[in-house]
């Protein structure tokens, strides 16, 4: 039983550390998001050309 | 340079690339020019400011700030095309004289990609009438804070469409910091660089359509703002744990030499048809 205590702590660190990396990965997709945004000034009514 | 066929061309080509989620923003003063309509002139406005809103909508514009001039042809004529979810007209200090209550959509949502945005407008009030009786147009300290903290958390990212002049909207930004961006519309600034202000970020594009503005945004929260390639962190948020969030911006000029897209350019069309034709008005 002892010799196997190690073994079963290190799979479980390993476990752990995987999870954490993979919630981190998924906060950051999450928080960090690119978009983009096309605008324009005032119209002003103008249909055909810019006055 | 200009016309709204060659501002469609450049829209689409714009929003090609399917990678990139896209929000198309139309700020304010959109439908009619400067100063009071003529009564003969009236219909003629109506018919043109008919045919701009309809180019927009299918330019993939599904709101707009109202700016002093969109109320030059009267609150009928503007509500009548307040149709949401398909358009929506923005302001949230354009009140109802009798309620105090907007009279348009104070707040709209949108997700954009991976970001749930808040847009918000704001009327000039410095440059209304207020000869007026059918509505009333409040100062944005008596009706922003409260309109801010009414949104809910779930928005990451809020944007404001405002017809005030560059002095008023550095003082929001100074007393509000939960806006990340302003979009101006109605001032005659040119192209203007944008600058932060706190945590704000501030832009326009050249007055009369002649240029489209263009803002890349890498939105990492709002540990504030710098320039794509810029080498220095803003001095505020130096040592702070909050990423800073990175943009790049262009103007691009709707040059004469662009395609004209047919789709628009016929609505254009039929509209100035519309306007030859009409009677000619009859003065009593």
């Amino acid at each position: 039983m002892n010799a196997r205590h190690p073994a079963n702590k290190a799979r479980i660190l390993t476990l752990l550390l995987t999870a954490s990396i993979m919630v981190l990965l998924a906060a950051s997709r999450a928080e960090t998001a690119g978009f983009r945004l096309i605008y324009a000034n005032d119209n002003l009514g103008e249909l055909d050309g810019c006055g | 340079m200009g016309g709204l066929s060659k501002k469609a061309t450049l829209i689409k080509e714009l929003i090609d690339d399917p990678k990139q989620p896209t929000l198309i923003v139309t700020g304010g003063n959109l439908l009619f020019t400067r100063g009071r309509l003529a009564p003969e002139d009236t219909e003629a406005a109506k018919i043109t400011a008919e045919a701009v809103l309809l180019a927009h909508r299918k330019m993939g514009a599904g709101f707009a700030g109202i700016g002093t001039q969109d109320l030059q042809a009267g609150l009928p004529f503007l509500k009548q095309y307040h149709t949401p979810p398909a358009f929506t007209w923005l302001s949230l200090n354009l009140l109802d004289p009798g309620s105090h209550t907007p009279l348009f959509a104070p707040v709209l949502h949108r997700r954009v990609g991976e970001i749930n945005i808040a847009i918000l407008a704001l009327t000039d009030h410095a440059a209304f009438s207020q000869e007026r009786k059918d509505v009333q147009v409040a100062d944005w300290r008596t009706t922003l804070p409260q309109a801010l903290a009414a949104l809910d958390n779930e928005s990451d990212f809020v944007l404001l469409l405002s017809n005030y002049s560059l002095s008023e909207n550095m003082e929001i930004a100074r007393s509000h910091p939960a806006i990340d961006l302003i979009l101006q519309a109605g001032h005659a600034l040119g192209n203007m660089t944008p600058t932060v202000v706190k945590n704000t970020l501030i832009t326009q594009a050249e007055i009369r359509g002649k240029y489209l503005g263009v803002m890349e945004i890498t939105w990492n929260g709002r540990g504030g703002w710098q320039a794509e390639g810029e080498q220095t962190v803003p001095p505020l948020h130096r040592g702070k744990k909050q990423a800073t969030s990175f943009y790049t911006n262009r103007f691009i000029p709707l040059k004469q030499s662009l395609a004209s897209d047919l789709e628009i350019a016929n609505l254009v069309r039929q509209a100035q048809s519309r306007i030859e034709k009409r009677q000619p008005y009859q003065s009593r």
